[in-house]
């Protein structure tokens, strides 16, 4: 026994010879709450399914609690699944549906009344229980899905996009609910899903996936601060990529050449003259006073403000600093004194720890 | 009949909208006025006529009542509709489930497999079962050469026999509605029974069969109806020792040209097949209804 509760062992599966998941090694350990990220058609669907059963990994061992489950099928797993369309029970009472579980392990009727009250006064459906699905609401049947598959205590809750037909509002209340709902059950819950932000919202670590392999790896601020690579940099958050021409390691910083410009910009991190790519956050910019003069070790550009989107709480600016190159910049609302106008003359300050250097 | 289906649309942008959706209709109307509402007409009408005479009577109805072998064969065509149902449902179920999940590559054979049999034609087919199942047919003629038993096995000229070959027959018609029922049910309903612990037999059991009940029942009302009003099938293979209200309206009409008696019979027929749809399609709009209601029976 380890205190791993899902081991994913070089793991490959291919539908008819083309590889969807190529040698993936994954471990989660128990009480943790991950989240698969990646677009559609990476792989993480399957991955999932290879947890549950669905599917056979054409090599490699998927292990739960230290235990091969290669030839045990779905329903001796002990797993519990949330799917994005429900797929709540439409001829059982929501009782019926959160009971299913039990029933099919042969708990006693008594029993499975407090199980089934329990699980739906933790989604804070209590009362519901003699309602048909067909008469809630989008929200109120994801939360009987999810009552439906705590309710016989598995060893660990996968969740298939499991918000993804809720309207925004319903959505960013079950992050918080969700989140709530694994502490308190102190259960594993293996999160799938496209969407970064419900990612970040909940997760204690979050794999990005790409092309049937993992990108990379870590706590939600991590991966955020310190994506390793251009795909990760791009999906994950809004940034500015650039294309280095040419590194130069200094003592202090480390220099990068941005292609096509005269642009030159330092960075805090370490990197090698292979470096061909580097990400800046669009809110790590700030706009500089033309009287503040540069003192620190700040990147420091000049540019054009060639567009202004306004996003409600953030004002969003595209900024041209060289020929062919401009930046996102995002700027806070609240500050409005701060916004420039279209086609005035801006300085752009970037601290070099906030330039990020991608491995591809 | 199809042209004239077809022309009617092509009419329509001048024709005013409120009454364009009746004018698509016509056309049909027409012809079951035609072909259907004056048959039927003509039929009730002559229920109630004398033969002879051709003056009002109720003869007819009160014949079909008392003379003992009309209600008997009205209560043998229902016991062998009701068996035909049943088998082809029972039957049927298998391997429509089968057409309804498989992602195989044989799924496209089986399903041309299953629907073959209607290409070949209703006597054809029972010919054939009559090949096996007579007297001296194929399987009494190989059980008797392997000394299993000395004379033959009664397998046609009765109820066995028409059952077995009505639900050759109508097979496949219950197939189809299976099939289309079952592929409406989301496979992922099936899983998450799965991950909560059903075996595949308990998955069958609590998921597929109760949702599958409108195919049933429309399975079970197809063939009901289609066994209740075959001819060939039971003319073939139950002959003149096993008569149904088909072959009995058709002697009736033929040897003894007795319209009349034949009416009466075929408005039984008629009622029964009536009745039976009716219960059905009542039993499951109360079903579906229940389960729309707010408040559900026992939780």
């Amino acid at each position: 026994m380890n205190s791993f509760d899902i081991e994913l062992v070089s793991v490959s599966k291919s539908f008819a010879g083309i590889p969807v998941v190529q040698d993936l090694n994954l471990q989660i350990p128990r009480g943790e709450f991950v989240s698969i990220l990646g677009p559609s058609g990476c792989g993480k669907t399957t991955t999932l399914n290879m947890i549950a059963g669905f599917n056979t990994p054409s090599a490699g061992d998927v292990r739960v609690r230290g235990k091969s489950q290669n030839r045990i099928p779905p329903e001796r797993r002990n797993l519990g699944l949330v799917f994005q369309n429900y797929a709540l029970f439409p001829h059982m009472t929501v009782a019926e549906n959160v009971g299913f579980g039990l029933r099919m392990r042969g708990t006693p009727k008594a029993e499975i009344g407090e199980a089934v009250d329990a699980a739906l006064r933790s989604v804070r459906l209590d009362g519901f229980g003699s309602r048909y699905p067909k008469a809630l609401s989008g929200g109120q049947q994801q939360r009987v899905a999810l009552a439906r598959a705590i309710a016989p205590r598995p060893s660990v809750l996968l969740l298939d996009e499991p918000l993804s037909n809720l309207d925004l509002k319903l959505r960013e209340a079950m992050r918080v609910e969700l989140k709530e709902i694994q502490e308190q059950l102190d259960m594993t819950f293996v999160y799938v899903t496209h969407d970064q932000e419900e990612a970040m919202a909940m997760s204690d670590r979050i794999v990005v996936m790409w092309q049937g392999a993992i990108a990379q790896q870590g706590e939600p601020g991590s991966i955020y601060r310190n994506p390793a690579t251009r795909f990760v940099a791009d999906f994950v958050g809004r940034s500015n990529i650039l294309s280095v021409r040419r590194s130069i390691p200094g003592s202090e910083y480390f220099e990068l050449c941005i292609d096509g410009t005269q642009i030159v910009l330092r960075s805090d991190c370490a990197g090698n003259s292979a470096v061909q790519s580097c990400c800046i956050r669009p809110e790590s910019i700030s706009l500089l006073n033309v009287s503040d003069a540069g003192t620190g070790p700040q990147n420091r550009l000049d540019g054009v403000v060639r567009r202004i989107v306004n996003l409600g709480a953030h004002v969003e600016l595209l900024v041209e600093v060289a020929n062919g190159l401009s930046l996102t910049v995002l700027v806070p609302s609240s500050r409005s004194s701060l916004v420039p106008e279209l086609a005035s003359t801006v300085t752009l300050g970037i601290d070099p720890q906030d330039v990020q250097v991608l491995s591809d | 009949m199809s042209t004239i289906a077809l022309a009617a649309p092509a009419a329509m942008p001048s024709a005013p909208a409120r009454t364009s959706g009746y004018m698509v209709l016509a056309p049909s109307c027409l012809v079951l006025t035609i072909f259907f509402a004056m048959p039927m007409g003509t039929m009730i009408g002559m229920s109630f006529m004398d033969a002879q005479t051709l003056s009002p009577t109720l003869l007819n109805y009160q014949r079909f009542f008392s003379d003992g072998l009309s209600l008997a064969g009205l209560y043998r065509t229902a016991v062998m509709s009701i068996l035909v149902a049943v088998c082809v449902t029972v039957l049927g179920y298998p391997v429509a489930y089968y057409l309804a999940r498989s992602r195989s590559r044989w799924r496209a054979l089986v399903f041309a497999l299953a629907l073959a049999p209607e290409l070949a034609g209703v006597v054809l087919r029972t010919y054939g079962w009559l090949i096996i199942l007579e007297d001296r047919g194929f399987i009494n003629d190989m059980l008797m050469h392997l000394g299993v038993i000395a004379s033959p096995l009664p397998l046609s000229k009765n109820l066995f026999a028409v059952v077995v070959g009505l639900t050759h027959v109508v097979l496949p018609f219950g197939i189809l509605s299976l099939t289309t029922s079952i592929q409406g049910i989301d496979p992922n309903l099936e899983r998450a029974a799965q991950m909560l612990g059903a075996s595949r037999l308990s998955v069958i059991r609590h998921i597929i069969l109760p949702l599958s009940v409108p195919g049933i029942v429309s399975s079970l009302l197809i063939a009901f109806t289609m066994a209740a009003s075959a001819y060939a099938t039971p003319a073939l293979l139950g002959g003149a020792r096993f008569k149904v209200l088909a072959t009995m309206i058709y002697e009736q009409v033929l040897f003894y040209i007795d319209w009349g008696f034949a009416a009466v019979m075929a408005i039984a027929l008629l009622i029964m097949m009536l009745a039976i749809s009716f219960l059905g399609i009542r039993y499951e709009t109360r079903r579906s209804a229940r389960r729309s209601n707010r408040e559900g029976g026992a939780s």
